[in-house]
């Protein structure tokens, strides 16, 4: 399944904009060390930031293969499409989430160990549907710019509007401190139902396009 | 080496017919596809890298049909007129990925040098595909496209946007290739077919016209080309009466190629036709 996956030459691909997502873990880390760990301070912050970017490599990952010119090259190459979608996306998200370690354990001294989990979570899970809203945005639009646009009003929308409209795809959960794991339970079942459904019709339409340059 | 058969090919967009009962059988050489913007060259190059379906019809080549896309692909190469991906990325490298992508994993480096060498890229290999000028990209393309060697290979507008001295580099890599491949290149640029292909067909309107060999084609317009030779002024007004194909000044005279059932003047020499009359009075007898 993974033979034809070169995750370092993706990475590459991407250019000096992959790193950003690290610059971005790295700020939060200061901003969190900046106050001392008050949740009060830092958590819309950190809700605000970190799952936006897991849409970063979904987006910038698919430069290449969607919006660049002789993309067709790659669709002509006897290797499934799934493999060059869907496969590409979640390996790295599972990148993304190993990011969301590092970064909590930098964090982990001052917010305390025991709200690590909780906070994981959380930020994971949002994380895998914005991955899910790159990946669909970057089929739908095949091009970066736009698809950052499509991200940037679904979470304008979010957190201008607290939440109040469009509120059945809302994924944040606009809280000022880490809410215990047993509480999350509606949260995760919504946030994961609608990230599996924005990466199955990402798939579906990454598999069916003809609009090739 | 086997034939590339084509046989009744229709494809539809829409309420639009972009091509109709398509038959071509292609033997091992380059075949050339000339024709017009619009003419359906390019949906016909999709059809066969498999990026798009028929509606009806079918293409063979050897045991395999185009309707076990996987299988297809194994057997082909293709550069599209435009090329720039892995712009971030050194030349070895993008070569090596799209090698394995390929599914050439056995000496994949000694293939990746091969083709670098045959496209006379030894020297830039180490540096980013960005970094290179548009004619040494079109050559990326062309090495990416001819690794492992697949049977046929698929080359649409080859010479686009490239200066004279990278259009000579690429017709004699294209020569080359055809010794041991089937190699279809598609163009609105009538030089490049002439020079390069063994055999054409040409399009208009999502229909063969005519296929044959270069000479057979150029035979199409045989007794019907002229040359004459005339002063400016005389050429300035007299232009309209003639259906001029080409036109040359000499010493401050004009030489004037035409297209004329008859002698158009006293003084006109009868011309051999090269393919771009021909290609000529094919439009003028579709257009008409």
């Amino acid at each position: 399944m993974f033979k034809h996956t070169n995750l370092m030459f993706d990475w590459r691909s991407m250019g000096a904009g992959a790193y950003l997502p690290l610059v971005v873990a790295g700020f939060l880390v200061l901003i969190t060390i900046a106050n001392n760990g008050e949740f009060v301070y830092i958590m819309t912050t950190i809700e605000m930031l970190f799952p936006f970017f897991g849409a970063w490599w979904s987006v910038f990952l698919l430069n290449d293969t969607l919006s660049e010119s002789g993309n067709e090259v790659l669709f002509s190459l006897p290797i499934k499409r799934w493999h060059l979608g869907i496969v590409r996306v979640l390996a790295f998200f599972v990148i993304y989430l190993s990011l969301l370690v590092l970064m909590l354990l930098g964090m982990g001294y001052w917010i305390g160990f025991d709200h690590m989990l909780s906070l994981g979570i959380q930020l994971g899970a949002q994380s895998f549907f914005y991955s899910g809203l790159g990946f669909l945005a970057m089929v739908v639009t095949a091009n970066t710019g736009w698809s950052l646009v499509v991200v940037v009003c679904y979470l304008s929308l979010q957190i201008l509007t607290n939440g109040q409209s469009l509120s059945w795809i809302d994924i944040y959960l606009h809280n000022s401190r880490p809410i215990p794991v047993q509480a999350m339970s509606d949260f995760l079942r919504k946030t994961m139902i609608l990230g599996i459904v924005l990466y199955l019709n990402a798939q579906y339409f990454f598999s069916t396009t003809t609009r090739l340059k | 080496m086997q034939e590339l058969q084509i046989s009744s090919l229709n494809m539809k967009y829409g309420h639009f017919q972009a091509l109709h009962d398509i038959d071509l059988t292609i033997q091992p050489g380059i075949f050339g596809l000339l024709g017009p913007n619009g003419a359906g060259k390019s949906t016909l190059m999709r059809i066969l890298t498999t990026l798009h379906t028929a509606h009806s019809g079918s293409i063979r080549y050897d045991n395999i049909n185009w309707e076990h896309k996987h299988a297809v692909r194994k057997i082909i190469g293709y550069l599209p007129q435009k090329f720039s991906l892995y712009k971030h990325i050194k030349v070895k490298e993008a070569l090596s990925h799209l090698a394995t992508l390929k599914g050439l994993t056995e000496n994949r480096d000694e293939l990746v040098q091969k083709a670098i060498a045959q496209v006379n890229l030894l020297d830039v290999q180490d540096k980013r595909i960005g970094q290179l000028s548009g004619g040494m990209i079109r050559r990326v393309g062309i090495a990416q496209a001819i690794l492992g060697n697949p049977r046929i290979i698929i080359v649409d507008e080859p010479t686009a946007g490239l200066d004279p001295e990278e259009r000579i580099r690429l017709r004699v890599i294209l020569q080359t290739l055809s010794s041991s491949s089937i190699v279809i290149i598609s163009s609105h640029i009538v030089e490049d077919i002439e020079t390069i292909c063994e055999k054409a067909a040409i399009m208009y309107k999502g229909k063969i016209l005519e296929t044959g060999s270069i000479e057979d084609l150029k035979q199409t317009a045989n007794g019907v080309i002229w040359s004459i030779v005339l002063e400016k002024e005389q050429f300035l007004t007299s232009q309209d009466q003639f259906k001029v194909i080409h036109q040359q000044t000499q010493n401050g005279k004009v030489k004037i190629r035409v297209m004329s059932h008859g002698a158009p003047t006293e003084t006109a020499l009868q011309e051999e036709p090269s393919l771009e009359d021909a290609y000529f009075h094919f439009m003028q007898k579709v257009e008409r």
